[in-house]
């Protein structure tokens, strides 16, 4: 998503991009992000909660549009604490959690 | 008999807090039997992002929407399985019981669920109703992020969503990846 909004902003339209995962928006580099601590899948927010979609989104575009340094990424004050859930950082993309349908052979075109 | 490849350099390592899932590292791991996925890199030095500063506040600003998590109508064709560049049109007050979701690249049980994890419409509809942006532009764009070839984003894809944005006279464009 961050080479589409390079291209976006570039054509003279400003881009806001939540993301979840630091590293890859770190090296793809888009104008403006706003990094949220789910688990890949939510950047929208939580499932079946509107009120945190709306939080989300809502923080997401206001912290986004306050950016002035190019590159920059700030950090949505917003927590995952769905029950049961805990410890999901050490489960998302592990090998012995390979995410469903990821079986793909990565290639380069 | 052409000269050997010298190996390019590894990039400098990424700044990130330390509580981030490192994503790149992970996907490394779990595809280690296979050439290493080279992630796209820009050195903000020597690469810097383009910037177009806001023209007004949001409260006044018309917001275009594209996600990446595979969102699709019940009527259109789902995505295919990797490298699929098409995109879908979704109604902005689309029922999201006629809302499906095609993506092989996250867990989309929540998203399956509830596709607002991922193309939050009725969140930007409160948003617009509220006030704090001007409005949604209609239709919102969805795709299959995870196209693993960054020449097919950069000469297909991102052009596309460009004009996408430009047609529809967006102040701003907010991304939703997945």
């Amino acid at each position: 998503m961050g080479l589409i909004a390079r291209e976006i902003e570039q054509a003279g339209v400003p881009t806001i991009a939540v993301t979840s995962a630091w590293d890859i928006t770190a090296a793809v580099c888009p104008p403006r992000s706003v990094y949220l601590h789910y688990p890949l899948g939510h950047q929208g927010g939580k499932p079946g909660d509107l009120a945190d979609q709306i939080a989300v989104t809502r923080t997401a575009l206001e912290l986004g549009a306050a950016i002035t340094r190019p590159g920059a990424i700030v950090r949505a004050p917003r927590r995952w604490d769905v029950p049961g859930d805990e410890g999901w950082e050490a489960r998302a993309y592990a090998p012995e959690h390979t995410p469903v349908g990821a079986g793909g052979t990565p290639s380069r075109g | 008999m052409p000269p050997a490849r010298r190996p390019e350099p590894e990039p400098p390592p990424l700044d990130v807090p330390p509580d981030v899932v490192r994503y790149i590292d992970r996907t490394r791991a779990l595809y280690a039997s296979q050439k290493p996925y080279r992630w796209v890199r820009h050195d903000p030095a020597t690469e810097p992002p383009p910037w177009t500063p806001l023209a007004r506040p949001l409260a006044e600003s018309a917001v275009a929407v594209i996600s990446s998590g595979g969102v699709h109508l019940a009527s259109q064709e789902p995505f295919h399985f990797r490298n699929d560049l098409s995109d879908r049109e979704i109604p902005l007050d689309a029922d999201p019981a006629t809302l499906r979701v095609t993506h092989f690249g996250y867990d989309t049980t929540d998203a399956k669920r509830d596709p607002g994890c991922v193309l939050p419409l009725a969140a930007l509809r409160a948003l617009a109703a509220e006030g704090v942006i001007g409005r949604a532009l209609p239709p919102a764009l969805s795709f299959v992020g995870g196209i693993y070839s960054a020449r097919l984003v950069r000469a297909e894809v991102a052009p596309r969503f460009r004009d996408f944005v430009l047609r529809a006279r967006a102040d701003l464009a907010y991304l939703v990846p997945a």
